[in-house]
């Protein structure tokens, strides 16, 4: 049953496959118009503005110098992690008849949407880039920031992939994580900077989001060094959630062809 | 060992149950309101295949007959290896083709030019494969003037000649060791494309393929096979010659 291919050869038809349905899925969204590009924009940057308005003129003091940054990015990688996990949690039963038609490597749905997401975000890394340049930071520190994006994709992949799953189970999953994410925006230092020493700064050692935010806003704007360890924690993370994911992925995935 | 060689689909003793009931795949909401409730979940199982046993060899073509629901079709997917078996082996040698209702993921809101290359992706080709093979492709579905229409624009009947085409173009690097067609013969083209499809069948079977067709079209089936299964509810009802199992089929 040509099943025998060598793991190599799988991945790479994973990897392949992945890449293709990103290339449509981002064609078929920016249809007809370049001007498609604009809604990648739209959404984080009326979000920011309305946070940015409300936070100067409504509450006071305990701002960064670079609040403008500090709010973006955190709305930026919140919006990767929610919106992909979102969308990879329909993905398989959108893609129902065609997993009954044909064996392909499921896997590549999945991955296809975190690539979309990453392919979305170059374009907002150059709102990013407009801030560096607007607040004469260095405009270099972008690089380490798309380090701290790729590990965050991974973590979200890894995420993707044990949502994913559920998502076939359990038909309303979506809701579910519609609420979730809106919590999570609250929960997560988002638009507020958590005093140092406080209960929620503790608090916020023990949500993964919290590690990427913090080490990416450190990587662009530059005022603290967060702790190696903090890195190490991020790194693990990714890894282990990408782990878990693939294996939780791969151990249910024959079924889907008969759940969906 | 020549002799197992031959053998391109081997099925032993595969049994496949479907849980029927309501429970899977429900809500959250549901579940917690049938908790509260203590409702337990239904449990009506439907069997698709039960101990069925079979053999084909290369250049042979096995058909498959039974009512809608019979299990039919979760037999080729289980051969395809779309579907795991509960119990029992499949074992299949080669390069194999299952073809059912010919979908598979092409969008309505992209070009056909562009649904050619996306279709070929799916099928693991590289774009310089595809690129190759366009032109067969493009010129086997008829299609060439609508190149650039969206597929949404398409009628039905021009949409499963695409999809035909590039399927048969596509699902294979050269012709297939094993061809599963699922009510497939007929479907959907105009006169003329059927012909050509039947065509391009027949060529694929004499090319040494070991096929399994699953048709409501007894006519067909009698004018391509020599052996015949019929199923019902997943059991084996008959397995012998055309004329025999058709004739039981219909007297039953």
């Amino acid at each position: 049953m040509e099943r025998e291919i060598s793991k190599k050869g799988y991945i790479d038809r994973v990897i392949a496959l992945s890449l293709s349905l990103t290339k449509v899925n981002f064609f078929l969204r920016n249809e007809g118009s370049y001007f498609g590009i604009l809604w990648y924009l739209l959404n984080p940057l009326a979000l920011f503005y309305v946070i940015f308005f409300v936070e100067g003129n409504v509450f006071t003091g305990h701002h960064t110098d670079y609040y403008a940054i500090y709010l973006l990015v955190g709305i930026l990688l919140i919006n990767i992690f929610s919106g992909t996990v979102s969308s990879a949690i329909g993905t398989i039963s959108a893609n129902g008849s065609f997993i009954k038609s044909i064996k392909i490597p499921e896997e590549s749905l999945v991955v296809s949407r975190v690539m979309q997401t990453i392919v979305s975000h170059f374009f907002e890394m150059l709102i990013i880039l407009a801030c560096l340049i607007y607040y004469h930071l260095n405009i270099f520190a972008i690089f380490g920031y798309f380090l701290v994006v790729l590990e965050l994709a991974v973590f979200t992949l890894g995420i993707s992939f044990i949502f994913a799953t559920i998502g076939v189970y359990v038909s309303d999953f979506g809701n579910v994580w519609s609420v979730l994410s809106g919590l999570l925006f609250f929960v997560t230092p988002t638009f507020y900077v958590p005093t140092p020493g406080s209960a929620l700064a503790f608090g916020s050692l023990f949500n993964p989001l919290y590690y990427y935010l913090l080490i990416a806003r450190a990587m662009l704007i530059g005022d603290s060094n967060p702790p190696l360890w903090m890195f190490a924690v991020m790194t693990a993370m990714s890894i282990t959630s990408l782990l878990i994911g693939i294996y939780y992925f791969r151990k249910k995935k024959n079924k889907f062809a008969e759940q969906v | 060992m020549a002799e197992t060689d031959k053998k391109k689909i081997n099925v032993k003793n595969v049994s496949k149950k479907f849980d029927g009931g309501h429970v899977s795949n429900l809500g959250v909401l549901a579940r917690i309101i049938d908790f509260i409730k203590g409702k337990k979940p239904s449990e009506k199982i439907i069997t698709a295949a039960e101990d069925i046993s079979f053999e084909v060899s290369s250049g042979e073509m096995l058909g498959l007959i039974g009512k809608n629901g019979s299990g039919k079709s979760t037999l080729l997917r289980i051969i395809a290896g779309i579907y795991e078996p509960d119990q029992g082996d499949v074992v299949t040698h080669g390069s194999l083709m299952y073809i059912n209702g010919f979908n598979f993921g092409t969008r309505p809101r992209l070009t056909m030019r562009d649904n050619i290359f996306l279709v070929g992706s799916i099928f693991g080709m590289s774009k310089k494969d595809i690129q190759e093979r366009f032109d067969d492709i493009v010129d086997f579905s008829g299609l060439r003037e609508f190149l650039d229409m969206k597929l949404y624009q398409f009628s039905s009947g021009m949409q499963t000649r695409l999809n035909f085409s590039i399927f048969i173009h596509c699902a294979s690097k050269k012709t297939p060791d094993i061809l599963l067609l699922d009510e497939i013969l007929g479907a959907g083209g105009d006169v003329d494309f059927n012909t050509k499809a039947a065509e391009k069948m027949e060529e694929f079977m004499k090319g040494g393929a070991a096929v399994v067709l699953a048709s409501h079209n007894l006519s067909d089936i009698k004018k391509y096979c020599k052996r015949v299964l019929w199923i019902d509810h997943g059991t084996v009802m008959a397995d012998g010659s055309a004329e025999e199992v058709i004739e039981k089929y219909n007297t039953r």
